[in-house]
Parts: C-alpha cells; structure tokens; sequence
C-alpha cells in the first residue's frame, strides 16, 4: 500500500511537472513572440550588423538573454517608426 | 457514492496533493518560477477541493476533514491511532498556509514571500514526520518488533544451553 502510494505521488508529480513546465514554456514564448516573429534566430548575425553598435555580433547569443535589451532597442524603433509616420518628433532628435 | 469510490478519490487526492508539493518544493527558484507557480495552484485547488468534499460529505466515514481529538489518547481507546487525524488536520492546515501565502505573496502581497518560504520549509518537516508515522504503523512497526526480537535473542545473557532453533 505505501509502495503503492508513493508510485502514485511520483506519477502524479510528473504529470504536474509536466503541465507546469508546458505552462512555463507556453508563458514565456507568449512573452517573447512579438520579438521572435520580427527578429528570427537565424538572422541574429545580420540584425546586430543592423543595430548600430547597440549590439555585438555575436551571433551565438541566446534570445533569452538578449530579450531584454532587445525588446528595448525594438520599442525605440517601434517608437521612431510610429513618430515618423504621424510626424512627431522625439525630444532628443 | 460507495467507499471503495470515495477511497479512489481519496488516493487520487493524496496523489494530486503529493506530487503538486514535490514539484513545487523541487521548483522553487527563481528559474524554474513559473512551473513552481503552476504547481504551488495546484496544491492549492488540491486544499480548496478537499475541504469544499469535507464539507460537503461531512456524515462520510472517509471524506469527512480530520478531527483530532485528546480522546484517543486515553489509556483502553479504540480505533486508529490519534494520531493519524493529527497529523492529517496539521498537513492541511499548514500546506494550506503555504499555498495561500505562495498566491497571495505573488500578487496582493509581496511582503508575505518570507513567510511563505518559512511555512513551506516548515510544513517539509511536517510532511516528514507523517510519512515516517505511516512507514512505522504500516510495516515499520512489525519490522522493528522483529529486529529487536532478533537482537535480544542474539544476546550473550539471553542464550541458555541447549537452546536450538
């Protein structure tokens, strides 16, 4: 019976440790998608050559340390973008 | 609903209750927070449900909430060992307080986050001790008993002459 118990928190531990890990991994690509969709993986090296110096080009780079500074430097551009096309200007232009 | 279902839903319970803890015990860094978040709520709907069962089968022998009692302490008392509800009342007392600190430090109130570690890490202790009380009434306790038994008779002063088994 204890055996039988323990059989049954451990499956039960692994069928929550994976729904959570599901939920962890779904939470975080939900957090990243906008930034993925417009900078693919695979242009990292060329993206950085892009950016003005505000990165390296170190293509070897992880996306989930770079998110960060690069949902910074996307909102800045987003922000350059949306004053160009409705003719604001920005205060340090 | 008959016993031998209310004694699945039980196990299934204990199961849920268990393994939301190890996972969320197991995942409580500051990398692995959201899968400790998801399995901290899992313990706690586990709380919620059994206590919403407890009071709504509170006449059922197996689904009604523990209540320890000074009573089955007395010498000549009957039944199961006391404490098994014990043990039962402070597991959900304390497992409760953990999940409900864990929820509310992570949104309402942030100043419970200490709290919420000190229960947790209490309540590690707690879940400890009932596991070791279960491994001693059901199987422990015979193992033990056969053991000293084994022990005495292997003596020097315990073994007479001629004595064969």
């Amino acid at each position: 019976m204890l055996k039988k118990m323990i059989i049954h928190g451990l499956v039960a531990a692994a069928l929550i440790g994976t729904a959570a890990a599901v939920y962890a991994e779904s939470r975080d690509s939900g957090y990243l998608s906008p930034n993925t969709a417009s900078t693919p993986a695979t242009e990292i090296g060329s993206r950085a050559a892009e950016s003005n110096g505000y990165l390296s080009n170190d293509a070897q780079r992880k996306e989930s340390h770079k998110s960060y500074f690069w949902n910074r430097e996307h909102d800045d551009d987003e922000g350059m973008e949306h004053s160009r096309k409705h003719g604001k200007k920005h205060d340090d232009d | 609903m008959s016993p031998k279902h209310q004694h699945t839903l039980l196990l299934f319970w204990h199961a849920w209750l268990g393994g939301g803890y190890l996972v969320a015990y197991l995942t409580a860094d500051e990398d692995t927070y959201a899968i400790h978040l998801f399995a901290g709520y899992a313990v706690l709907a586990a709380i919620v449900i059994r206590l919403l069962i407890g009071l709504i089968a509170p006449s059922s022998k197996l689904l009604k909430l523990p209540r320890p009692t000074l009573k089955g302490w007395l010498p000549g008392a009957k039944g199961r060992h006391p404490l098994f509800a014990w043990f039962a009342a402070a597991l959900l007392i304390i497992i409760g307080a953990s999940a409900v600190t864990g929820a509310l430090s992570d949104s309402l109130m942030t100043w419970l986050e200490d709290p919420h570690e000190a229960i947790s890490e209490a309540s590690l202790w707690v879940i400890f001790g009932h596991i070791a009380f279960v491994t001693y009434m059901y199987g422990g306790k015979r193992y033990l008993a056969q053991a000293i038994s084994r022990l005495y008779h292997r003596l020097p002063f315990t073994q007479t002459k001629g004595h064969s088994i």
